[in-house]
């Protein structure tokens, strides 16, 4: 009990620790002190002494006082800028400008020009029939899919090769289903995206035939190549 | 012009931000020369037209632009010019300035820098023939002045368009910053 109220007088002592930053800070602005008389390294040191404490309250009282010293801070940047634009005379820059390139004075044009914004060659009404048209436009455009910039892919099956290659992947696929089995397509289709499609029209004319069935697996979203199915053929499409 | 854009003030806030919107629009199609002078707004806005340009600087804003106002010595806000700048640099957007004629324009505004108003043209075609060949320090004042970024007669002074797009005092900073020979940089942090 007594622990408990100790650590209690500590988080309110902490608590005014750090409200007495945030009055300092009112006070440099309130007064117009030298921000640069508060040294925000060492109160930032002792915020980060106990800044993983969870009590909100305290939590809190960081924040307010973290605030302030990100305030103060933009006071000396402002107190910087001052200073310097108070030690640039008319007869400084005059010099400085004199002795830069064409280069250089237009890069600091640069930096310091925020060009007059406008649209040209179209008047009021133009402008508003030019947004209403790409407005109306929005909802009418398809979405792009990846799959659809895909160049499509053609695989020749020379008519003197067809049996051939037909009977070599035949028998690749009747070995993989040998004891009844179901393998995926994915195990039966070849690496190559050429090779894929050329061995899915061969895989397509076996089903046809009813020689192997497909069967599409929802729970891991794949196709099965079955063994011989039974009754009526059922032709399947698959994506490559 | 119709009778409901020369409406007075006191609509409802949508009405207001309507008004904004087409003063907005207005602001942005340039005829010649950017912005739209004070007394064109309340010949169709009204007279309530300073409360609606509030809000056009609310609605710019989202836009990443920023209304600016360049007034004439001794008039009104009727007399000023109201016009949109981006809220970045020309570093970043692009500027409607060559080179040469950045340069030039750089070169006048540290002329005329701390109070002096105006300088001699003699005085600035000397400085600019300098750094340029005399034909592309006319080529550049007459430009300049064109587009209104300065005023030229036996005199040369900032025109309303330098006013409106340029921070003398960035650029102030810029060009003391940057060390002569191209050690420096050109656009310091603000």
């Amino acid at each position: 009990m007594c622990q408990l109220s100790a650590r209690r007088r500590g988080d309110r002592s902490r608590i005014e620790a750090r409200d007495r930053i945030v009055m300092l800070v009112d006070e440099v602005e309130r007064e117009g002190k030298d921000p640069f008389s508060v040294s925000v390294g060492e109160l930032l040191a002792d915020l980060r002494e106990d800044y993983d404490s969870d009590d909100v309250e305290l939590l809190l009282a960081d924040s307010r006082a973290i605030e302030a010293l990100s305030r103060l801070v933009e006071m000396q940047d402002e107190w910087v800028e001052g200073r310097l634009l108070a030690t640039i005379s008319p007869e400084v820059l005059r010099r400085r400008a004199e002795a830069l390139d064409a280069r250089e004075l237009a890069g600091a044009l640069y930096s310091a020009q925020f060009p007059a914004v406008g649209v040209s060659n179209v008047n009021e009404v133009y402008l508003v029939r030019a947004a209403e048209y790409w407005e109306g436009l929005r909802p009418q455009r398809p979405p792009e899919s990846p799959a659809r910039r895909e160049r499509p892919v053609t695989a020749p099956l020379e008519p003197d090769n067809f049996e051939e290659d037909l009977s070599s992947f035949r028998s690749r696929l009747m070995g993989a289903l040998e004891g009844g089995g179901e393998v995926s397509l994915d195990e039966v289709l070849s690496g190559g995206r050429e090779a894929r499609v050329r061995e899915a029209y061969l895989l397509a004319h076996l089903v046809t035939r009813g020689e192997v069935g497909l069967r599409y697996d929802p729970e891991r979203d794949r196709y099965l190549v079955t063994p011989r199915p039974e009754g009526e053929v059922r032709s399947v499409v698959i994506e490559v | 012009m119709s009778s409901r854009e020369g409406a007075p003030s006191g609509q409802a806030g949508g009405d207001l931000r309507d008004k904004a919107l087409r003063m907005l629009r207005m602001l942005l199609v340039n005829r010649g020369r950017p912005g739209v002078k004070g007394w064109e707004l309340r010949r169709r806005f009204g007279p309530g037209y300073l409360k609606v340009l509030e809000v056009v600087g609310v609605e710019a804003a989202k836009l990443g632009l920023e209304l600016r106002s360049v007034e004439e010595e001794g008039k009104g806000p009727d007399f000023a010019r109201y016009l949109l700048v981006s809220s970045e640099p020309a570093l970043e957007v692009g500027s409607p300035l060559t080179v040469v004629e950045a340069a030039a324009l750089a070169l006048i505004v540290a002329l005329t820098y701390g109070g002096r108003g105006e300088v001699p043209l003699k005085e600035v075609q000397q400085e600019l023939q300098a750094k340029l060949s005399k034909w592309r320090a006319e080529q550049a004042l007459y430009r300049l002045s064109r587009l209104g970024y300065i005023e030229v007669d036996d005199v040369v002074r900032l025109g309303w368009r330098t006013k409106a797009e340029v921070d003398v005092e960035r650029l102030a900073r810029a060009l003391i910053a940057i060390r002569p020979g191209g050690g420096g940089s050109a656009g310091p942090s603000p």
